[in-house]
């Protein structure tokens, strides 16, 4: 399928580029399907983009990047997920002063299981994770999980010169 | 909204999953205990209202904030 993201532009989304929301996110309720986009020159960020409202998108990243970690959920706290298959993304919010740090949504990582492409977000109590250490990039395959890449969309498409000249895109191999 | 009146140890069903019971009301404050699927999500409303502002605040940054942190952000960073 192709979308028209006020962000992108147009992208076309494989089908095993799609993910859907096995619970509402709270505050968007209405939506169930996403894509997962790396823009070129921003790892280790991506964007899970919604495909039915196109100016919603969330930029995530790992949680190790902001000295993050989660323990690992039972089956039912992530909705029937496997708990031992979750990916963890956070939101991550731009201050609009750029003095302040960037903030990631740690009482609500959300849990990607790439073998099922679907994702649902975990809420902790602020008592069961620790407070973000700020963003420190860390190494890593573009800066995600190797399990994700597979479902990864990467815009613009290998061998374009930068986001603005084309609005294509394509799926990691 | 609906309002009930129950004593503690009455419940109240909604639909055939979801069991509440007043486990204790004293002071003010009362407990309950919430049986339902394991898979529904319960809540504490300040949290969920925590989470559903982290989400929208979360949501479409404006365009170019995060190449303009990318360039001027990183580069104060220590």
């Amino acid at each position: 399928m192709t979308i028209y993201a006020s962000r992108f532009g147009a992208v076309e989304i494989p089908a095993h580029g799609l993910w859907t929301c096995r619970q509402p996110l709270a505050g968007f309720e209405e939506l169930r399907d996403f894509a997962l986009i790396q823009v070129a020159g921003q790892s280790p960020f991506a964007w899970l983009q919604s495909l039915e409202l196109q100016p919603i998108a969330f930029l995530l990243a790992e949680p190790r990047h902001f000295g993050l970690r989660y323990p690992q959920p039972a089956d039912a706290e992530v909705s029937g997920l496997a708990g031992a298959a979750c990916q963890f993304l956070v939101m991550v919010t731009i201050p609009e002063n750029k003095d302040e740090p960037l903030r990631p949504h740690h009482l609500g990582p959300l849990c990607f299981d790439a073998g099922r492409g679907e994702f649902v977000q975990w809420v902790l109590e602020p008592g069961r994770v620790s407070v973000s250490t700020g963003f420190r990039p860390q190494t890593g395959d573009l800066g995600l999980a190797s399990a994700l890449l597979p479902r990864l969309v990467h815009w613009p498409e290998a061998g374009d010169a930068s986001p603005a000249s084309s609005p294509s895109a394509s799926v990691a191999a | 909204m609906l309002i009930l009146t129950r004593r503690t140890g009455e419940a109240i069903r909604i639909g055939d999953k979801i069991r509440i019971v007043v486990v204790q009301a004293e002071a003010g404050k009362i407990r309950i205990g919430i049986e339902g699927p394991r898979e529904l999500p319960i809540l504490r409303e300040e949290l969920y209202t925590l989470i559903r502002e982290g989400n929208q605040q979360a949501n479409a940054p404006a365009d170019l904030a995060l190449e303009h942190w990318l360039t001027e952000g990183k580069k104060e960073t220590p």
